[in-house]
């Protein structure tokens, strides 16, 4: 599984099988990481994707950006307008940082 | 004029310790002697440092040491401040207050009065700066930018309602409080007022901390102005060249170290920089 698809509303998690049947995992994304999806919201709007293939190596302070906003529920509350180069990094290690911790 | 709130926002700061000199020997006090020397920056290295910033908003601290003991401070300033892309601030002891009085006449400096009050039962003694009397007293509210600087010592939450008089007279705009630092020799004194920073924080800071340092005297690049001279730790350092300060302007250049996993300095638990400042400086 590399590419999770997410509903326009953030509420229905789903990727394709082998047979390209769609199943549907919101249930089985821990708590938390949903809190955390949703907080990207801010950061990436539409843009978000969950797609384990773009991860690449980005510089330490992105993965420190992601996990301080998934250990702190205030940290990311508001639209943030980063610009496109540190945005992509970010995106980068949220996927990182999501697939580390979910695995199907 | 640049607001407080816009330099905090927008910039990066950097310490600029032009010499290690200082007419007060304070106990919290990283990086200082009292032995006078190296009193005149060098210029071109001034001008050479700046010129590797220049495509970077950096907040320049001018400090030390006592700025105040800089013989070419003007000069110094004139530089700094000539540069776009770069906002001057002081950090004093209070002693620029009487030899340079025209800074704090100057609202495009930052000046700020580093205030370290320690609380007794029944007085407050004022380290590392000329008296509590006028004209030397606080910084009173004003619209020039200038601003003390205190320091929440254990002592302070002990005793400080037995000063509401010295509280008051501090109690405005163009006072900054911070928490008690890790570099009292006593780590009790520090578990008194906090604990350490969760290890997140400690990591955020590490990869650019709140003042990085420009050592004028070595003519090196500092990663921890908290681990400096006289700390039984050093941090770790780095060569003033135009490929390490990008790679640090670009947080490549500062790694989580050893010193960093024991460090008691407080950061706030909000985070290290709010993630809107991360926004506007990366």
């Amino acid at each position: 599984m590399n590419e999770i698809v997410i509903s326009p509303s953030f509420d229905t998690f789903c990727y394709f099988d082998d047979k390209n049947n769609m199943i549907d995992i919101t249930n089985k994304i821990p708590f938390r990481l949903l809190g955390l999806i949703k907080k990207m919201k801010y950061i990436f709007g539409d843009d978000l994707v969950l797609d384990k293939s773009i991860i690449e190596d980005v510089e330490d302070i992105y993965h420190y950006i992601i996990e301080k906003a998934y250990e702190r529920p205030d940290y990311i509350y508001e639209d943030l307008n980063f610009k496109d180069q540190p945005k992509q990094k970010l995106l980068v290690a949220f996927n990182k940082f999501f697939f580390d911790k979910f695995e199907i | 004029m640049k607001t407080l709130r816009e330099i905090q926002q927008n910039y990066l700061a950097i310490d600029f310790f032009m010499s290690m000199s200082c007419n007060k020997n304070c106990h919290y006090c990283t990086s200082y002697t009292l032995e006078m020397r190296n009193l005149n920056v060098d210029m071109d290295f001034l001008k050479q440092t700046l010129d590797y910033l220049k495509n970077y908003k950096i907040r320049v601290c001018l400090l030390g040491g006592e700025p105040g003991l800089i013989k070419n401070l003007d000069e110094v300033i004139a530089e700094v401040k000539s540069r776009p892309n770069h906002v001057c601030s002081v950090l004093s002891n209070s002693f620029v207050r009487k030899r340079y009085p025209h800074i704090l006449k100057d609202p495009d400096i930052l000046y700020i009065e580093h205030n370290i009050l320690d609380f007794y039962e029944d007085r407050i003694e004022k380290l590392g700066s000329l008296d509590l009397l006028p004209p030397y007293g606080f910084i009173q509210p004003n619209e020039y930018n200038n601003y003390n600087l205190c320091v929440k010592t254990p002592n302070y939450f002990k005793y400080k309602d037995n000063f509401p008089e010295e509280l008051k007279q501090l109690n405005h705009k163009n006072t900054m409080w911070k928490s008690f630092n890790g570099r009292t020799p006593n780590k009790d004194d520090v578990l008194a007022v906090h604990t350490q920073a969760a290890e997140i924080d400690r990591k955020m800071c590490a990869a650019f901390p709140m003042v990085p340092v420009i050592n004028f005297e070595t003519r090196k690049l500092v990663h921890c102005s908290k681990k400096f001279a006289n700390n039984a730790i050093h941090s770790k350092t780095f060569d003033v060249t135009q490929e390490n300060i990008d790679k640090m302007m670009n947080f490549r250049l500062f790694k989580y170290e050893n010193y960093c996993k024991t460090c008691m300095e407080w950061v706030e638990p909000k985070g290290h920089f709010p993630v809107s400042k991360y926004a506007s400086v990366l």
